[in-house]
């Protein structure tokens, strides 16, 4: 990938993603980052505030209502943050809100983990490295979608090569957990990125 | 007798209904990983400091500089409250559980206006409101929320 200096440094949209997506209904996603924010650079500045990447996974509920969560470098809305997080959207009376929580202390190393899930009764629930971080309520009783991937909004950041995220799986109505048998690739950049995914793992390159 | 031709079958609709009807919402609890323990109530990370002296708190000024923003953008507000007034203010109580935060942990809530609006991870917000929660003795940001009209991913 071409680094230009930071007097170039451009915000792109929209947004650049290595994503795989597991695109059929479920109750809930894992997985787990073995670098989680380490291996994420990005053109964070005090001057360049909305610059981020992430490395993630998302459950979705619709095109515009989801719950995401794992390790970001750089912006959460122009504060900066490098570590894990849990974010959605939600549609509510009338408008949309887009709410970002940190989790834990910045800088985190080595392997995390990362679940989100429906527990009944219009709640849904986070967890990481096995430890409820929070809870959210949605009027849906199910997901239609998990993706797990890399987002992007600066063309200057990057990720190290080698980078991959393992053991994704989702939770069916009774509950088991069971590894993603096949995926589907969402890959959308114009950063030359891309993923491929095998046996519960996707792997990320540039 | 046509009464009771009516009943049996009644009941076990409703029986039926019943039984379904409650399980269409029961998912059970469980995790992947069944060889780890799951802790499924934390203590917070920010425990609870309703009442220590304030000197030991990030200042106002401290906090609203905090919130990195644009020069057009205006503060609307900055308050100290305890983490549980903040989420019954601003309406969150009944939307968000953070197992993080004591309920009377001290927060600096910031309110900002954006005119030209904010790109977020989740899209483009128009003319937007941003709420900005920092932990009042630490100064860690906990919570970012964008209002206002989204536009969706550009």
């Amino acid at each position: 990938m071409l680094i230009l200096p930071n007097a170039y440094a451009s915000y792109i949209g929209p947004h650049g993603y290595v994503v795989q997506s597991y695109g059929h209904t479920n109750y809930g996603g894992y997985f787990s980052s073995p670098y989680g924010q380490t291996d994420l650079y990005s053109n964070w500045s005090s001057t360049h505030t909305g610059s981020f990447i992430t490395n993630e996974m998302w459950v979705g509920f619709n095109n515009s209502e989801w719950i995401e969560t794992g390790d970001v470098d750089g912006s959460i809305n122009g504060n900066y943050w490098a570590g894990h997080y849990v974010a959605y959207q939600k549609y509510s009376s009338g408008s949309y809100v887009y709410r970002e929580y940190t989790v834990g202390s910045k800088y985190p190393t080595g392997t995390h983990n990362f679940e989100i899930q429906y527990v009944g009764s219009n709640t849904w629930n986070s967890y990481t490295d096995f430890s409820k971080t929070m809870s959210f309520s949605f009027p849906y009783g199910s997901s239609n979608d998990i993706d797990v991937g890399i987002e992007t909004d600066d063309n200057q950041n990057y990720f190290l090569s080698g980078n991959y995220d393992n053991s994704l799986q989702y939770k069916n109505s009774g509950g088991t957990w069971y590894t993603w048998g096949s995926a589907t690739n969402h890959d959308s950049n114009s950063l030359g990125w891309y993923s491929t995914f095998s046996s519960g793992k996707v792997n990320f390159y540039h | 007798m046509k009464l009771l031709k009516w009943i049996a079958p009644s009941f076990a609709i409703l029986l039926l209904v019943g039984v379904f009807g409650f399980a269409s919402d029961f998912v059970p609890l469980t995790h992947p990983n069944n060889g780890h323990t799951y802790n499924e109530n934390p203590g917070p990370l920010y425990k609870e400091n309703h009442g220590m002296d304030i000197a030991k708190f990030i200042t106002k000024e401290q906090a609203i500089k905090k919130v990195v923003i644009p020069e057009n953008a205006a503060t609307k507000s900055a308050k100290l409250e305890t983490w549980a007034n903040h989420a019954v203010e601003d309406k969150i109580d009944n939307e968000v559980v953070n197992n993080q935060i004591a309920p009377n942990r001290e927060v600096w809530v910031i309110k900002t206006y954006l005119p030209d609006g904010i790109d977020t991870k989740a899209g483009f917000y128009k003319t937007a409101s941003l709420t900005s929660v920092f932990d009042a003795q630490t100064g860690t940001l906990l919570e970012s929320t964008v209002t206002g009209d989204y536009q969706g991913r550009k």
